[in-house]
């Protein structure tokens, strides 16, 4: 074996030399390999550069054709182009280089003579420093936004919303690992026109917490401060504390306990108290299936309010399967009067995927909503009947399928029914890409809807490019509306709306976006603007 | 149920200086975006961060994405291929994100990823928009678009003034990631409409549900009201509330014509509904419609007599002729069908004189001729011959034959050439005979005198 190897690299050698005449064989070996590419011992020193081909001489016996795509002064990394070829490190390696550039040399050695450095690295496996050793760091974003749309149906209404804030963490703030973060946001609203004149301006604060802990050493966290719950989301923002766990095996389980915001706009606090406790499963060698339950008990201005369990699972066996789902069960007792006594399944989300790379997938997503009755400011206004009655089915499924490498179609069918209703919806929808120009897509879709009192068909086309200069796009909805159970010149609308959108950077650190709709058509004449505008650091 | 309800402090007047120190934030904003063009790298790496990740399984040659003499630097020329290297495109954001926003010490990355967007991002909304955060997000700006069509996926499509609205209207936790399913019934988001609505008094009605009986999506008010129960059409589109439901009450409102329009049938004089020979029906609709109460359209079908019982007033007021000066039968359909009273089927029997005495409005409006300007007689009879047709053909010149003879045929302005003035007429205008020949031949002719008109006082027929 070792002796057809060393008949064939010098046969192959020759051949490639005399192939390409004015290029000359430069001698390399496989240093390592990772994935698609390999490193080999030679660099920018020996006259390569990338693009360079060459070729590996396997000890199977099997020549192996690479290309460069990196370099350093002393080695460079190299994608191989033969699919499941093997390659060890220590194989011989053939690049060739011009021979205009090979025989340039290689340049002066200028390093200087090594004298011992505490600080230099050793050859010995790397270690990541722990939190104390590092330095703070900062970093975040500060962003800008306005909208603004300008009713012109009726007597004429203007909105606007003027909005700033702040998102930023400080990484190891006290030199123990912790972080410190701040979200917060003022914004300015106003309506005008219409029944009255109304004006808003107010400061939200997110989150303003400090933790500490849950790194690869540090199996145990605490966070205390306004954040929201990142175990499981659906217990929601809380002004107090939490400490968390994490087992070997990298399930988490914990308490928390402190006031709970009310989940409005402006997160009043103050009203509501809540404690809960929750733990998560972590299974699988890369975590690829997770199993969380908590029970939260919240009371609202002294009184009890809320007993509620939750649980949510996510599961994906391979890439090309992902299923989830969560869920909410209430406890009520007979002070719920709007409420029968015992458990009721207040929410419901199952949503289940599967797709086939570049091929076709498809996905489907079912839940059940119920009101759950509630002391504390957290629903959108809702009546008592909904509360007592109310209840929203929802099923979803979607289907796609790539036809060729630009073209893709799509479809989707939405289903639902509610406590005395029923109705349908779904889009037909074909895009392109690349068509009209490159690095773009247009698309068209056919939809329509059953909707509670509105029932909804019509057709969208669309457009968008990407270039250097950002990313514009364009859509165009035609829609005819027909109002359920109503006679007259409002029984039928043809309505339109046309978007067009635009985001770009400013430099590195600067990113902006505007954008415009126009609504237009049967009894309807609006215009909306807006602009975002954001600073990363 | 004290389920919670917003309690922000509005306050007016700050939209214009709002929208200006906005304004002002933008353009500083965009002055510090040009001047930090050439920021900080996105892979900076700071010198002592330090490896946060195991370099176990990474290459040997440090010099592939380090300089430095610590290595604490990562190349400038640094160039990692994800999707090459590990399969997983980066998309987006994600194209330009630093690595250690994923790759750190705080977790394997693929463990996050099996999570789907939740693994990385909090999910503000509380999972009640379900994991599917690429249903409305992107992963370029990640702020939602399409809002609109993603809407029309609900029940709640949104029409008219809604999909002009703000997503805080019916979402008010929107700006925290509220987006929890609203509830679909009117009254849920237009409680404040409900509750200022004095005209008329929704809440002293009952009514406070059911809007869309009433409320068109379109628009909340004016124009969008709908009365299509019961359609306002007509007169009643202009009619106060109050006109038909007294004292704003509105329950039980009667949906019949005369339960509102009684007094107008009680008070009816032309004709008198109540006292008539024969009773009106109570079902206004059958003569009135909703355009306005007068101008009845009465079906006569069947009524050929007695038509004075109702129409006595318009026999007492009619003008033209005067039926009471001339003492006109009260027999209408004598002359009057039921078709249009206007136009009458008058019998001429037996009349030969006194035309005038109807016929002076036609007198007066004749342009052609002009009879009142050319004085001529209002004995209509002495020129009109024909009851039955008053036109050209059936009148006579009766002081001079121009039907036949000589003069039968020519132009009227032949003779009568002062424009507009028939009383007066010209014989030498044709017969221009010299004067010497003329007092020649009449020296005979006692009180013979030459001139344009003095021809007809002896030649009155026209002939020699």
């Amino acid at each position: 074996m070792r002796l057809s190897g060393a008949l064939v690299l010098p046969l192959a050698c020759a051949i490639a030399a005399a192939q390409q005449p004015d290029a000359r064989r430069v001698e390399a070996r496989v240093s390592a390999v990772s994935g698609a590419s390999l490193y080999i011992d030679q660099g920018s020193d020996a006259g390569l550069e990338p693009g360079d081909r060459g070729r590996v001489f396997a000890a199977s016996g099997q020549t192996v054709d690479i290309i460069v795509r990196s370099i350093s002064r002393q080695s460079a990394r190299c994608d191989v182009l033969v699919p499941d070829a093997v390659v060890t490190a220590g194989e011989q390696v053939e690049v060739l280089v011009p021979r205009e550039r090979a025989d340039a040399g290689a340049p002066t050695w200028t390093h200087p003579k090594e004298t011992w450095d505490p600080s230099a690295p050793l050859l010995a496996p790397t270690r990541a420093p722990t939190p104390a050793e590092r330095e703070p760091r900062f970093r975040g974003r500060w962003y800008t936004g306005f909208d603004g749309t300008f009713d012109g149906q009726g007597d004429g209404r203007e909105y606007l919303l003027a909005r700033t804030g702040f998102d930023g963490e400080w990484e190891n703030a006290t030199g123990r690992g912790d972080v410190v973060r701040f979200d917060g946001e003022y914004f300015h609203r106003s309506s005008d026109g219409g029944q009255g004149d109304e004006t808003l301006d107010r400061l939200r604060v997110d989150r303003a917490s400090w933790r500490l802990g849950d790194w690869r050493e540090n199996s145990r966290r605490m966070e205390f401060g306004r954040f929201l719950h990142s175990e499981l989301p659906q217990l929601g923002v809380i002004d107090g504390g939490e400490y968390v766990v994490r087992t070997q095996g990298g399930d988490r389980f914990g308490a928390s306990a402190g006031l709970f915001p009310a989940w409005n706009a402006s997160l009043d606090t103050g009203d509501d108290v809540q404690a809960s406790v929750f733990y998560r499963h972590v299974g699988g060698e890369d975590g690829e299936f997770s199993l969380g339950g908590a029970l939260q008990k919240t009371w609202h201005e002294g009184r009890e309010d809320r007993d509620v369990a939750l649980t949510d699972f996510a599961w994906r066996p391979n890439e090309r399967w992902w299923i989830a789902g969560s869920a909410w069960i209430d406890l009520y007792t007979a002070d719920d009067t709007l409420k029968s006594e015992g458990l009721e399944l207040t929410e419901l989300h199952l949503n289940a995927r599967y797709q086939r790379k570049g091929e076709w997938g498809m996905s489907s997503a079912f839940s059940q909503v119920r009101w759950p009755f509630l002391l504390r400011d957290e629903l959108p206004p809702t009546t008592s009947a909904t509360i007592s009655a109310g209840e929203v089915r929802r099923l979803n499924v979607s289907w796609w399928r790539q036809l060729s490498d630009d073209v893709r179609i799509s479809a989707r069918l939405d289903p639902w029914s509610d406590q005395d209703d029923s109705g349908l919806g779904g889009e037909l929808r074909a895009a392109r890409r690349d068509w009209l120009w490159e690095r773009g897509e247009v698309w068209a879709s056919l939809f329509g809807m059953d909707g509670k009192t509105t029932t909804v068909s019509g057709l969208r086309l669309g457009a968008s490019r990407w270039t250097d200069a950002g990313s514009l796009s364009c859509a165009y909805e035609l829609a005819r509306n027909e109002t359920d159970g109503v006679t007259g010149p409002f029984e039928s609308l043809l309505q339109q709306n046309l978007r067009t959108s635009w985001d770009f950077a400013l430099g590195t650190d600067w990113s902006c976006a505007l954008r415009a709709d126009l609504y237009f058509g049967d009894e309807q004449d609006a215009t909306s603007v807006g602009i975002w505008l954001q600073r990363r650091f | 149920m004290a389920h919670g309800h917003r309690s922000e402090s509005l306050h007016g007047g700050w939209i214009l200086s709002s929208v200006a120190l906005f304004c002002l934030l933008v353009a500083l904003s965009v002055a510090c975006a040009s001047a930090a063009r050439d920021g900080t790298p996105v892979q900076g790496w700071w010198d002592a961060r330090g490896p946060v990740i195991p370099h176990e399984k990474f290459p040997a040659d440090c010099s592939l994405c380090h300089e430095g003499k610590g290595w604490d630097r990562i190349r400038a020329d640094f160039v990692f291929d994800h999707e090459r290297e590990t399969g997983v495109a980066l998309e987006g954001a994600h194209r330009a994100a630093e690595c250690l926003r994923c790759h750190n010490d705080r977790g394997p990355v693929s463990m996050f990823a099996a999570r789907g967007c939740g693994g990385c991002h909090e999910d503000p909304h509380r999972s009640q928009m379900g994991p599917a955060c690429e249903s409305c997000h992107d992963q370029v700006t990640w702020r939602p678009g399409e809002l609109i069509a993603t809407h029309a996926r609900t029940r709640f499509p949104l029409v008219g003034a809604h999909a002009a609205a703000a997503c805080w209207q019916c979402h008010p936790g929107a700006q925290s990631g509220n987006f929890a399913r609203a509830d679909t019934s009117c009254e849920s988001c237009h409680a404040q409409d409900l509750a200022r609505a004095t005209n008329p008094d929704h809440a002293a009605q009952g009514w406070t549900s059911d809007c869309q009986r009433c409320h068109m999506p379109v628009a909340w008010d004016g124009a969008a009201f709908s009365h299509g129960f019961w359609p306002l059409s007509g007169a009643h589109a202009s009619a106060s509330c109050a006109q038909c439901h007294a004292g704003n009450v509105y329950a039980g409102t009667p949906n019949q014509c005369i339960d509102c329009h009684q007094l107008d049938y009680d008070t009816a004089a032309s004709p008198d509904h109540v006292t008539a020979s024969f009773t009106f029906p109570t079902a206004c609709s059958q003569c009135h419609t909703t355009a306005s109460w007068q101008g009845a359209r009465f079906s006569h079908a069947g009524i050929t007599s007695s038509c004075v019982t109702c129409h006595l007033p318009d026999y007492q007021s009619a003008a033209n002729p005067s039926h009471v000066t001339y003492n006109f039968s009260q027999a209408c359909e004598q002359c009057h069908v039921t078709s249009s009273w206007s136009v009458s089927n008058f019998s001429h029997a037996g009349i030969s004189s006194g035309c005038s005495n109807c016929h002076m409005p036609d007198y007066n409006a004749t342009t052609n001729p002009n009879h009142a300007q050319s004085g001529f007689s209002t004995t209509c009879e002495s020129c009109h011959t024909s009851t039955s047709n008053w036109g050209q053909d059936n009148w006579n010149h009766p002081d001079f034959p121009i039907k036949t003879g000589r003069h039968a045929g020519i132009a009227c302005t032949t003779c009568h050439t002062q424009q507009g003035n028939f009383s007066f007429f010209n014989c030498t205008n044709c017969h221009a005979h010299r004067q010497s020949e003329m007092n020649s031949e009449h020296d005979d002719v006692g009180g013979y005198v030459f001139g344009p008109q003095t021809c007809y006082q002896c030649h009155p027929n026209g002939n020699d």
